[in-house]
C-alpha cells in the first residue's frame, strides 16, 4: 500500500508518498515566504494554491499513480487554524474521491516517528525544535510525553524575531547560523533553564538591545540558547533513563545545535541521531508514515470526525502502534 | 574537606557526579558539577560556579525554613563541589513506579512551606525528592535552579514542573497531583494565585 501524506501546520506545505515497507517514494516541499512573520491566512492561501501541483509533482517523483494510493494522511494539528483547515479539506476530498481511508496525524509525534523509521533510534528522547514548537518528548506509559518545553516562545520564533529586528529576511535561523560562524567572543545573555523547561523571551530582549558586532551577538545567541536546549535534553535523558537522542524540526538543521547534542550524548555514553534534512523539517513523508502506523493500529477516522485540532497536544495521542509492537 | 574518604560513584545525574563517602564516621555525598564539553567553556564555568554556590545557600535557607534537606557540610567552590549528608532513600519517582505508598499531601505541605518562606526550587521533579521507606521521611535535593526572591511565576513553574513529572510517568497521575495540592494549600495561604499561574503557564508553552 502507498500512503499520501499532507503536511500543512505552518508555513510549509508538504506532500509525501510512503509505502508500507517505510520507503519514502516522494517528498515534495513548498515553502510560503512571508515578508515578515507568518500570516496564517496568506500561508493557507499559499497551501491551497500549491496543493494540486505539489501532489502531481509527488506522483511524478515517486512514479506513482493515484490508483495506487491506499490511504490519505493529513496533519491534524497543532498549528495555524487556516492552514490546518486547508489541508484537512483537501485530505477529505481525496479520501472520498479515491475511496480510501483517512488518518489525522499529530505533527509533533510524526517528527518522532519519521526519526525512528529513518535512523537507528529506537526509544529516543526527541529534541523537537522548530518555529512554533520547542519540546522534549519521550515515550512513557503508552504515550509520547512532553518532559520539557518552552515556557514562552519557540526557539525558531525567537531566532526569527531577533533576525527581523536586524533586518534579516524570514526565516532568519540559517542566516544567524552563517553570521555566527564569524563570531568569537561570548557576550553575556540570560541563560534560562527551569527543570526541563526553557524560556527565550528574556534572551530575545537582551540580544535585540545589545550594542556589539552582529557576528558576536549571533554567536552568543546560538551558544547560549542551544546550550539551554542541550541541557534540558540531557536532563530528560537522566530523568527517563533513556540513552538515545533524536533531533527533529527545522532548527535541528543547525550544525552547532547538532554538534552540541552530539558532544553531550557522547560524554554520557548515549547516542544521537538526526534524520535527513528533508525529513527533519516539516514534511509530508512523516505525516504519511505516521498515518500508516495509525491506520495499522485501527486509528483511522471517518470524514465526519476528521475535524482539525489546533491545539493538539503531543500526549493526547494514544500510541497504540508502539504498545502493540512492544508486546511482540 | 579533611578526613573524607570517597567510596563509590552513586550516580551520574544530569549535571553532577554524586560520590558517596565517609567523614568522621558519617555517611556523606560529594556532589561535583562536571565540565560540559558542549557548552562554551566560559559559560560552562560560570554556570557551574553559580549553581554550586546557589545550591549551598538554598539548602541552608530551606533548612532554616523547616524543609527536610541534607545537612550541608562543606562547599568547595574551586572544585565545583558541595559535601552534604547522605540520605538513605530512593527517588520519589521510582517509589511511585514501584507502587510504594507515599504521603503526597506531606510533600505538598513541604513545598507550600518552602514557597511561604520565599524560596523556589527551580527543578522540582520527582527525581529531586527522595523518600526513606523505613522511617517515612523525605528529603528535597538539587536546589541549584531555585531562587530566594520567589514570585508567583516562579512558584507556578515549580508546581508545573512537578505536575509534568507526575503526569508523564505515573499511574493515576491527576489524583496524585491533586493530593500534592491539598497539602500545598494547607501550608501556603497565597495558593490561589499560584494555582491560577499553573493554568496560565500551561496555556503558554503550546503552539503560538
Ligand atoms: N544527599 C543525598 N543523599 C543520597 N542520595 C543523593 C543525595 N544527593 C543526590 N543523591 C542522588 O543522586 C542523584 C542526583 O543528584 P542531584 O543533586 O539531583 O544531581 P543532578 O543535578 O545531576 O540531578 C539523586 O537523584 C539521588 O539519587
Ligand atoms: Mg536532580
Amino acid at each position: 500500500m502507498i500512503v499520501l501524506g499532507i503536511e500543512g501546520t505552518a508555513h510549509t506545505l508538504g506532500i509525501g508518498l510512503v509505502d508500507d515497507s517505510g520507503n519514502v517514494l516522494a517528498n515534495v516541499l513548498k515553502n510560503y515566504q512571508p515578508s515578515e512573520g507568518i500570516h496564517p491566512r496568506e500561508a493557507a492561501n499559499h497551501h491551497a494554491k500549491h496543493l494540486v501541483p505539489a501532489i502531481e509533482e509527488a506522483f511524478e517523483e515517486g512514479d506513482v499513480r493515484k490508483e495506487d494510493i491506499g490511504l490519505i494522511a493529513f496533519s491534524r494539528g497543532p498549528g495555524l487554524g487556516p492552514c490546518l483547515r486547508t489541508v484537512a479539506t483537501a485530505a477529505r476530498a481525496l479520501s472520498l474521491s479515491l475511496g480510501v481511508p483517512l488518518t489525522g496525524v499529530n505533527h509533533c509525534v510524526a517528527h518522532l516517528e519519521i526519526g525512528r523509521l529513518t535512523t537507528e533510534a529506537d526509544d529516543p528522547v526527541l529534541l523537537y525544535t522548530s518555529g512554533g514548537n520547542t519540546q522534549v518528548i519521550a515515550f512513557s506509559r503508552g504515550r509520547y510525553r512532553v518532559f520539557g518545553e518552552t515556557l514562552d516562545i519557540g526557539i525558531g520564533n525567537m531566532l526569527d524575531k531577533f533576525g527581523r529586528g536586524k533586518g534579516m529576511p524570514f526565516p532568519a535561523g540559517p542566516i544567524i547560523e552563517e553570521i555566527a560562524a564569524d563570531g568569537s567572543s561570548l557576550l553575556e545573555l540570560p541563560y534560562s533553564v527551569k527543570g526541563m523547561d526553557v524560556s527565550f523571551s528574556g534572551v530575545l530582549t537582551a540580544a535585540s538591545k545589545m550594542d556589539a558586532p552582529l557576528e558576536d551577538i549571533c554567536y552568543s545567541l546560538q551558544e547560549t540558547t542551544f546550550a539551554m536546549l542541550t541541557e534540558v535534553t540531557e536532563r530528560a535523558l537522566a530523568h527517563t533513563k533513556k540513552d538515545e537522542v533524536l533531533l527533529g524540526g527545522g532548527v535541528a538543521c543547525n550544525q552547532r545545535l547538532r554538534e552540541m547534542v552530539d558532544i553531550m550524548t557522547r560524554e554520557r555514553g548515549a547516542a544521537s541521531y538526526a534524520p535527513l534534512k528533508s525529513l527533519c523539517v516539516d514534511n509530508g513523508a512523516m505525516i504519511a508514515w505516521n498515518g500508516l502506523l495509525m491506520y495499522d493500529a485501527g486509528l483511522d477516522i471517518s470524514v465526519e470526525n476528521s475535524g482539525i485540532l489546533q491545539g493538539y497536544r503531543t500526549d493526547e495521542v494514544d500510541v497504540l502502534w508502539r504498545q502493540q509492537k512492544d508486546l511482540f | 574537606m579533611q578526613n573524607t574518604t570517597l567510596k563509590e560513584v552513586l550516580t551520574k545525574g544530569a549535571e553532577a557526579e554524586i560520590i558517596k563517602g565517609e567523614w568522621k564516621g558519617r555517611d556523606i555525598v560529594l556532589k561535583r558539577r562536571v565540565v560540559k564539553g558542549y557548552r562554551h567553556p566560559e559559560l560552562d564555568s560560570i554556570l557551574r560556579k553559580e549553581r554550586t554556590r546557589k545550591e549551598a545557600r538554598l539548602i541552608k535557607e530551606a533548612r532554616k525554613a523547616g524543609i527536610p534537606v541534607p545537612i550541608l557540610y562543606d562547599i568547595m567552590e574551586e572544585k565545583d563541589s558541595i559535601v552534604m549528608e547522605y540520605f538513605p532513600g530512593e527517588r520519589v519517582m521510582d517509589c511511585i513506579e514501584n507502587g510504594i505508598d507515599l504521603d503526597l499531601e506531606l510533600i505538598g505541605k513541604y513545598i507550600g512551606k518552602l514557597h511561604d518562606s520565599g524560596i523556589t526550587h527551580g527543578d522540582l521533579t520527582t527525581s529531586n525528592i527522595l523518600y526513606h521507606p523505613e522511617d517515612g521521611t523525605y528529603c528535597f535535593i538539587d536546589f541549584s535552579l531555585g531562587d530566594f526572591d520567589a514570585d508567583t511565576e516562579k512558584m507556578g513553574v515549580d508546581l508545573h514542573l512537578l505536575r509534568e513529572a507526575i503526569i508523564s510517568v505515573h499511574e493515576d497521575p491527576f489524583k496524585k497531583f491533586d493530593r500534592v495540592l491539598e497539602g500545598y494549600k494547607e501550608s501556603f495561604s497565597d495558593f490561589t494565585q499560584v494555582l491560577n499561574k499553573i493554568k496560565d503557564i500551561e496555556s503558554r508553552g503550546r503552539y503560538m
